[in-house]
C-alpha cells in the first residue's frame, strides 16, 4: 500500500466546471513526486487540495492509513515551499525558520538547536540575523525549505520552487532539494512545468492536463514509453502518424500491439541518409534550421511533414532529396 | 543636463513663495513690535507666554488634539477592518464599496459639513462632541482606506497559508503574520489622518457646539479681534511639533533598517 492516496478527487468552484476530475494518485513512502504539466492543468490545485488549502468536492486523501480529507491544514503537519517563498518579512532568517516550531511550544534551547541544524543541511549557516529582503533568491529558497522542514513534515510540498531562479542558479537548487530530500528521506510533491527539471530529481512523475492524470510512472518509462500523444508530445515526441499509413508505406511490418493505432517517434531517432540509402522513405528537405549541435530539418514524404534532427557530419541543403530511416525499436506505438 | 535660466528663476519663486510666509511668520514671532510687521524692532518671547495666557487658544487646542487622536485612531481600526474586506473579496462590489469609502475627500468638506449638521444634530439629535467626532471620522476614513489598502494588496497572499502550513491556526495567522508588516502603512495612515483632523475648519465649524472651539477656529477669532504675534507664535511652536512629528516617523520607519543593516554588516 503507498504511503499517501489520493482517491477520486474532484475540485470545482462553481459545480460546473471541474478543475480537477475524478483524480487519483499514489505518494509512495521516502520518494519524490512531481506534478508535471502544462500551466492550468490543475497541478498546483492539486498540490493545495493535498496541503489542506482547498477543499475538494469529493474523493479521499489518506496518508499513512489515516483520514486527512477534511483535517484542517494547521493539524496536518505538512511543509509546504511556495513560489514565492512567502517569506514573513518582518522576522529574521532564525525567526521565520523557528515559526513552526514556537507554534508547538518546543523549548528555546531546543529550537535553536533544530534550527541551526536545518540551517546547516540546507546551507545557510550565518545568515540567522538577516531580513529576507537582504538575501538572493537562492538563499531565500533555501530559508523557506528549512522553514517548512524544521517541523519534521509527514509530507513536502514544493510549488513551482525554482521557477524565480535564474538558468545557472535553477540547476544548483534542483540537486541541493534532491540530496536534501534523500538525505532526510522525506515524502514529498513536487509541482513544476519544466520537463528537464522535473525528470532529473523526480521517482515518480504524474503528468497532467485539463484537471486529469495522463500517466504515472517513473521518468524512464515515461520518456521511453509516454502512454498518450499528449504526453508523448510533451517528452519530445515530434512526429506522429496513424499505423495504416506506416504499414501502408512498409515503414512496420505485422509485429507490433493490435491495439495501437497511432504511433510516434523523435527528431533525433530518425535515421537521415542520401537518396541511395536503403530500407528507406524518400523525402525532400523543405526547411533547414541549425540549432547547434544539430541541424533540424523539415522533410515532405509520403507520410506528410517530418521532423528530422540530425548530428550527422553530412548537411543536406534545401530541395535535397533524402532518405529517412526508422528504427524499428525508436518507434512508439499508441492507443 | 538641459537647464534653462527661465526654469531656474521660477523654481526659486516657487521656492519663495512657499518659504518666505513661513520664515516671515517665524521671524515677526521672536518680535518685540505689538502687530505683525516689519522691520523688527526687538527680540521677544512675549508672544509664546501670551499664547499660553490665553485660555481660548490653550482650551482649543487641548480640543483639537483630543478631537484628532481620538478620530484617527478610530478611523485607523475601521481603515484597517474596511481594507481588510475590500481586499480579500475583491470584485465589482469591492470596487464600488472603495469609491465610497474615499468619497468623502472629494466631496467639499463645507457639503460634508452643513450635510452632518442636519442629519446628525438636527435630525438625530446627537449630542454634539459625538458629532463632531464622527464628522472628524468621515473626513479621515479615506486616507485609512486608501494607505492601508494599497499595502495589504502588495503583502504576499501566500504568507498567511505559510503559516497555516506551518500550524498556526486561522484565527492568529492574520495577527502574526500580516499586521507587523502593515505597521508603517498604518503609522502613516494615522499621521495623514491626525493632521488632516487637526487642520479642518469646514466640518468642525458646523459640528462644535457653542463655547467649544477647535485651534483653527480660535485662532482665525484670534486674529479677527487682535493682529498681534500671537498666533505668529503659536504657528511656530505647531511647525516645530510637525518637524518633530516628522523627524520621529522618519527615525521609527528607519529603525528596522538600520537594525538590519546593522546584522548584515556582521
Amino acid at each position: 500500500m503507498s504511503y499517501g492516496e489520493l482517491r477520486h478527487i474532484n475540485v470545482s468552484y462553481d459545480k460546473k466546471n471541474f478543475v480537477l476530475q475524478d483524480l487519483s494518485l499514489d505518494i509512495h513512502e521516502g520518494e519524490l513526486l512531481s506534478l508535471l504539466g502544462p500551466s492550468g492543468c490543475g497541478k498546483t490545485t492539486t498540490l493545495r487540495v493535498i496541503a489542506g488549502l482547498i477543499d475538494p468536492v469529493g474523493g479521499t486523501f489518506e496518508l499513512d492509513g489515516t483520514d486527512m480529507t477534511h483535517v484542517q491544514v494547521h493539524k496536518r503537519n505538512f511543509g509546504m515551499v511556495f513560489q514565492s517563498y512567502a517569506l514573513f518579512p518582518h522576522l529574521t532568517v532564525f525567526d521565520n525558520i523557528a515559526f513552526g516550531l514556537k507554534l508547538r511550544n518546543v523549548e528555546e534551547a531546543a529550537i535553536r538547536k533544530q534550527v541551526g541544524k536545518i540551517m546547516e543541511i540546507c546551507g545557510i549557516e550565518g545568515f540567522e540575523k538577516r531580513f529576507p529582503k537582504q538575501l538572493s533568491g537562492g538563499q531565500r529558497q533555501r530559508v523557506a525549505l528549512a522553514r517548512a522542514l524544521v517541523i519534521e513534515p509527514k509530507l513536502l510540498l514544493l510549488d513551482e520552487p525554482l521557477s524565480n531562479l535564474d538558468a545557472q542558479l535553477r540547476l544548483q537548487m534542483r540537486t541541493s532539494i534532491k540530496r536534501i530530500q534523500q538525505e532526510l528521506g522525506i515524502s514529498s510533491v513536487f509541482v513544476t512545468h519544466d520537463q528537464e527539471e522535473c525528470f532529473s530529481i523526480s521517482d515518480q512523475v504524474a503528468i497532467m492536463q485539463n484537471g486529469k492524470i495522463e500517466q504515472c510512472d517513473s521518468p524512464e518509462q515515461i520518456y521511453s514509453h509516454p502512454a498518450s500523444e499528449m504526453v508523448a508530445r510533451f517528452v519530445g515526441f515530434r512526429n506522429f502518424f496513424t499505423v495504416e499509413q506506416a504499414v501502408g508505406l512498409h515503414i512496420v511490418a505485422g509485429n507490433f500491439d493490435k491495439m495501437a493505432t497511432m504511433m510516434c517517434i523523435r527528431p533525433e531517432d530518425i535515421v537521415l541518409g542520401d537518396k541511395t540509402f536503403s530500407v528507406s522513405m524518400p523525402g525532400t528537405v523543405e526547411v533547414r534550421t541549425y540549432l547547434g549541435k544539430a541541424y533540424q530539418y523539415e522533410v515532405k514524404t509520403p507520410l506528410g511533414m517530418v521532423t528530422v534532427a540530425s548530428s550527422e557530419d553530412t548537411v543536406y541543403a534545401v530541395g535535397a532529396t533524402v532518405g529517412l530511416g526508422f528504427p524499428r525499436e525508436k518507434l512508439v506505438f499508441l492507443n | 543636463m538641459y537647464k534653462h535660466r527661465l526654469v531656474t528663476i521660477v523654481a526659486w519663486l516657487c521656492f519663495a513663495f512657499i518659504f518666505l510666509p513661513l520664515i516671515l511668520i517665524v521671524v515677526t514671532s521672536f518680535n518685540s513690535a505689538d502687530s505683525i510687521s516689519l522691520p523688527l524692532e526687538g527680540f521677544s518671547l512675549q508672544w509664546f507666554v501670551k499664547v499660553f495666557r490665553s485660555r481660548s487658544l490653550v482650551q482649543s487646542l487641548k480640543n483639537s488634539l483630543v478631537l484628532a487622536l481620538v478620530s484617527s485612531t478610530i478611523g485607523i481600526v475601521f481603515g484597517l477592518l474596511s481594507s481588510i474586506a475590500l481586499v480579500k473579496r475583491p470584485g465589482k462590489i469591492s470596487t464600488i464599496l472603495l469609491s465610497i469609502f474615499l468619497s468623502p475627500s472629494l466631496i467639499p468638506g463645507i457639503v460634508i459639513g452643513y450635510v452632518l449638521f442636519h442629519f446628525l444634530v438636527v435630525s438625530l439629535q446627537l449630542p454634539l462632541n459625538l458629532a463632531l467626532i464622527l464628522g472628524h471620522l468621515l473626513v479621515v476614513m479615506p486616507y485609512s482606506v486608501r494607505i492601508i489598502c494599497a499595502s495589504l494588496k502588495d503583502i504576499d497572499e501566500s504568507l498567511e497559508e505559510a503559516a497555516l502550513t506551518l500550524g498556526c491556526p486561522p484565527s492568529r495567522a492574520f495577527m502574526k503574520v500580516v499586521l507587523p508588516n502593515l505597521r508603517p502603512a498604518m503609522i502613516s495612515a494615522f499621521m495623514l489622518s491626525f493632521i488632516n483632523s487637526f487642520n479642518n475648519i469646514p466640518v468642525s465649524m458646523y459640528l462644535k457646539g457653542p463655547g467649544m472651539n477647535t485651534l483653527p477656529y480660535a485662532m482665525m477669532n484670534h486674529i479677527e479681534y487682535n493682529y498681534d504675534p500671537t498666533v505668529s507664535a503659536l504657528s511656530v511652536m505647531l511647525m516645530g511639533l510637525t518637524l518633530v512629528l516628522m523627524i520621529a516617523m522618519d527615525w521609527s520607519m528607519s529603525a528596522q533598517r538600520l537594525k538590519s543593516k546593522a546584522a548584515q554588516g556582521e
